[in-house]
């Protein structure tokens, strides 16, 4: 590309340097068809989230190959132009090549103090009539930029008539128990998302004179939104609904509806078996082998991964060990981790995380789980599990981090702040369910300087990371990105035909 | 009557009623929709009229229509709590049953109802429920308790184990308004036994959610390949085997990390796969029609709150010289004349006033004559009765005709030859 710039912005044409120019120019093309997978994996790997960055994005890296076919022969073009032109008086301006990307769109989940942003949403909201929420009493203004909503069960279904069409049943179902914490953690929600989704398609019919390669997506919209209402979308579920919507748009136009819909249940399926349960049990091997008899295992909160693998080394291979299970509030999940390890007879311990520190010497390893992987290696997972992460490294215990690679991620992140969620307040100040204890801050919306913050996830470093253990092996964190290119070459190749 | 559960039905979203009366009123409610101006559609199936058929039989009949979980109302409710609270409660638990109770007042209860004295023996249920989770843990009506054993409540202890904390209420309406999955339908229309819903039904499905549910794998239990196994099809098959499509939610909540109680080995919802839930509504107001009593207190309640159950519904105001209060509500055609009074009364259409008249604490249906001079207090008048000059009634209900200079209190006046359904 800067050679074939420079070349223009001499100026005066003589042949011989216009020979050299075409020479130059063919090299160029011939270099940019090799380099530009590669190329643009690092810029996307690198990338941070901004308007201004003009780089190369993950896009362009699914359909990268044919990209740098079209521009090798959009330049040829060109440099056949440049030429002739160059022959006439004018000096040849600065061609610029052909600008890939503009630079990263930034989600909307994170612009929630931009006006139009909202406005947008709000329209493209009623447009679906799916029931809106509304905004929060009291901000907390550092994360102004992500949602804050008052999420109670009854104002989603309010003006949710029993028997409107753009919603399905299924899915509104759902919708209230993501919304009300019954379905939580990464494999739970995924896994409930493809079974609805299972079901929608069931009763989907094409209307006449449409497709349903391109209605279906059209019809699943508003389910999303609704979903994405209940509770802001995981991205074991963001990786779900792109694999549907793919496979969607891929059903051949001939196929029936009876044919397209056993295909896509198939998938999903499919995709169920191979990235959860299969996945599952091979990282269960994986893990096995790393944990031996007479081991103290810390773990933090609830993993259904991390369940599996303590069951399966403690039953089947029959390993004596004993878990530090650590907990936090407002979630208590690591009481119902607790509760199914005590109820396999796995010996264990219970404690806060402020008792991380006080625990640490005595651990030999630390089993975590992960919410997602992000591209940069940093492991986004339930909040504290940082903190726990840093005590290990400081008292050199190794960090193991347990993730399928369904979850995956190409989103880059350094700290928590960016992209987050933030969980209902009152969680916060009603701390122990059953006991009508009055909570000193129950007011706490009539005081007008506080403000409560329940943040669901935390991002941890890749460095405080010794392996993570997916089902294509143990690696270490930064071998994420190739991870995620193997896979998405391998969906290139299954897609296209 | 009908109207108001299709209007809070029509308000929930509902778009499709499947109705079951008797014969004979087939052509008047089909017509309601019409009348009142309802978007919604009526799907009528009628019962014999000789039949005596308790609400269980009634779902029995329909049973080819239900496709899916059904709501099931009785048409004497009248209420206008949000009923999306309580579709939310059965959506998101995915519970067998789940109920509508009401905290009400206890004047309701003992208001004075007209005709003859009778001693008034609330109908009271016993309703059992957990205090950290919205459940149902057990419902006995009182009629039952008293017929049994001598006021003595017994608790099974496997209640108890599950259960450590029940509040027992006795002063909850049970409005009769019911979600109930469709596989709990099947179950109702293989078991012939059971006639009533709400009295045979539901406690026992009440009772049996706490029943272990046999284990799955029943291929374990042939152990010998060579001897011929004839398996024996009983007749009754075990409530269990009725319960569909649990296998994937169970799946996902065994990934999921959520319990509703927290302090004992059991997962969400104790592990019962039978689960009845019930929503107790502590604002709004809902009143059955189901004893006289409830009738009366009903109409006077709901002139009361009509702007704020039916904000779109309007009531014309009569245009006559009469002196009508405010609390009262006069139906279309009728003809009030000059000089009568009415007070916290309900006339229905087609009525001819008399002069003179003064109505007190009234309901007076469609095509009722009061003559002049006439005094009614705290009565009812049936169709088509006729009131005749100079009566003084007072909490009578009056079936036919009342002649003239006839002085009554709390009887039940009709005719010898005909009889009066109350």
């Amino acid at each position: 590309m800067e050679t074939g710039k420079k070349v223009q912005s001499e100026g005066s044409e003589k042949t011989k340097q216009e020979i050299m120019a075409e020479r130059k120019a063919k090299k160029a093309e011939k270099a940019a068809k090799k380099s530009q997978p590669i190329k643009t994996t690092e810029h996307g790997a690198v990338t941070i989230l901004s308007e201004s960055i003009q780089t190369n994005t993950v896009k362009a890296d699914e359909t990268g190959k044919s990209k740098a076919d079209l521009k090798a022969e959009r330049r040829q073009k060109q440099e056949a132009q440049r030429a002739a032109k160059a022959a006439s008086v004018t000096e040849g301006k600065q061609s610029v090549a052909p600008k890939v990307q503009q630079g990263k769109r930034i989600p909307d989940q994170i612009q929630a103090d931009r006006p139009s942003v909202e406005k947008r949403l709000v329209k493209r909201y009623v447009s679906q009539k799916v029931p809106q929420l509304p905004p929060a009493e009291r901000k907390v203004q550092l994360f102004s930029h992500l949602q804050q909503q008052e999420r109670t069960l009854e104002l989603l279904t309010k003006d949710l008539a029993v028997n409107q069409s753009k919603i399905h049943p299924a899915v509104i179902k759902l919708g209230l128990q993501y919304a009300s914490g019954i379905i939580c953690g990464s494999n739970a929600r995924a896994v409930a998302l493809l079974e609805a989704f299972k079901r929608v398609i069931s009763d989907y019919s094409t209307p006449e004179q449409k497709e349903l390669s391109r209605d279906l997506e059209v019809s699943l919209k508003p389910c999303i939104n609704f979903l994405k209402q209940c509770r802001p979308i995981s991205v074991s579920m963001g990786n779900v609904i792109r694999f549907l919507k793919r496979h969607i748009t891929n059903i051949p136009s001939e196929s029936t509806d009876v044919q397209a819909k056993k295909c896509l249940h198939e998938e999903i399926e499919k995709y169920i078996h191979e990235n959860v349960e299969l996945a599952g049990k091979t990282i269960c091997e994986e893990a096995s082998k790393k944990i031996s008899s007479g081991d103290v295992i810390l773990t933090y909160g609830y993993s259904s991964l991390l369940l599996q693998i303590l069951l399966k080394a403690f039953n089947e291979d029959n390993k004596k060990f004993r878990v530090i299970v650590l907990d936090s509030s407002p979630r208590s999940e690591g009481l119902q981790f607790l509760r199914r390890l005590v109820a396999f007879k796995i010996p264990s311990v219970y404690m806060l995380i402020s008792g991380a520190s006080y625990v640490m010497p005595e651990v030999n390893k630390v089993f975590l789980g992960a919410h997602a992987l992000l591209a940069n290696g940093n492991v986004m997972s339930r909040v504290g599990s940082s903190q726990v992460a840093l005590v290990a490294k400081a008292h050199n215990v190794p960090v193991l981090v347990c993730c399928e690679t369904h979850k995956f991620c190409d989103r880059v992140q350094t700290d928590s702040f960016v992209f987050n969620e933030l969980g209902n307040p009152d969680d916060l100040v009603a701390a122990v369910k059953g006991k009508p204890s009055v909570h000193s801050i129950a007011n706490w919306r009539e005081l007008p300087k506080l403000s409560l913050l329940n943040l669901t996830y935390d991002v941890m470093p890749g460095d405080l990371v010794t392996a993570v253990i997916t089902e294509l092996g143990s690696v270490p964190c930064t071998s994420v990105p190739v991870v995620l290119r193997v896979k998405h070459a391998e969906t290139v190749q299954l897609t296209s035909p | 009557m009908i109207w108001f559960s299709l209007k809070m039905l029509e308000n929930a979203g509902f778009e499709d009623v499947l109705v079951i009366i008797h014969e004979q009123f087939k052509a008047e409610i089909a017509d309601i929709p019409n009348k009142y101006g309802l978007k919604i559609k009526l799907d009528i199936t009628c019962l014999q009229k000789n039949e005596d058929y308790g609400t269980a039989d009634s779902l029995r009949l329909i049973k080819d229509k239900i496709k899916t979980d059904i709501l099931v109302i009785s048409c004497d409710l009248v209420c206008d709590i949000p009923l999306h609270k309580v579709f939310d409660l059965h959506r998101t638990h995915q519970s067998s049953v789940t109920a509508l109770f009401s905290q009400t007042s206890p004047e309701v209860m003992l208001a004075p109802a007209p005709g003859p004295k009778t001693k008034i023996k609330q109908e009271r249920d016993l309703v059992g429920l957990d205090l950290q989770t919205p459940r149902l843990v057990f419902l006995v009506s009182e009629a039952d308790l008293t017929s049994e054993n001598e006021e003595e409540l017994s608790i099974r202890k496997s209640v108890m184990k599950h259960f450590p904390q029940i509040s027992v209420q006795g002063n909850l309406l049970d409005a009769h308004l019911y979600v109930i999955k469709k596989w709990v339908c099947d179950y109702i229309s293989e078991n012939r036994s059971f006639t009533m819903l709400k009295g045979e039904v539901l406690p026992h499905i009440v009772r049996k959610q706490f029943t272990k549910s046999p284990k799955r794998n029943i291929d374990k239990d042939l152990p010998n390949a060579d001897v011929s196994v004839i398996s024996l099809n009983t007749a009754k098959r075990d409530i269990f085997s009725f319960l569909v499509g649990d296998e994937e939610e169970e799946r996902i909540r065994s990934y999921s990390a959520w319990n509703d109680h927290r302090g004992d080995l059991r997962g969400p919802y104790q592990d019962h796969a039978i689960r009845c839930f019930a929503y107790v509504a502590k604002e709004g107001f809902c009143l059955r029609a189901n004893t006289l009593n409830n009738y009366c207190e009903l109409n006077r309640q709901v002139i009361k709150r009509w702007s704020t159950m039916f904000p779109d519904e309007e009531i014309t105001p009569p245009v006559s010289k009469a002196q009508v209060g405010v609390d009262c509500l006069i139906g279309e055609n009728t003809q009030l004349s000059d000089k009568c009074s009415i007070k916290h009364s309900i006339i229905g259409q087609n009525c001819n006033i008399g002069d003179k008249v003064r109505i007190t604490n009234c309901i007076i249906m469609d095509n009722v004559t009061v003559m002049k001079e006439t005094t009614l207090q705290g009565s009812i008048l049936m169709k088509n009765s006729v009131v005749e000059n100079s009566c003084d009634i007072k909490d009578c209900i009056v079936g036919h005709t009342v002649h003239s200079n006839c002085k009554s209190t709390n009887e039940v006046l009709v005719d010898a030859d005909r009889l009066l359904e109350i």
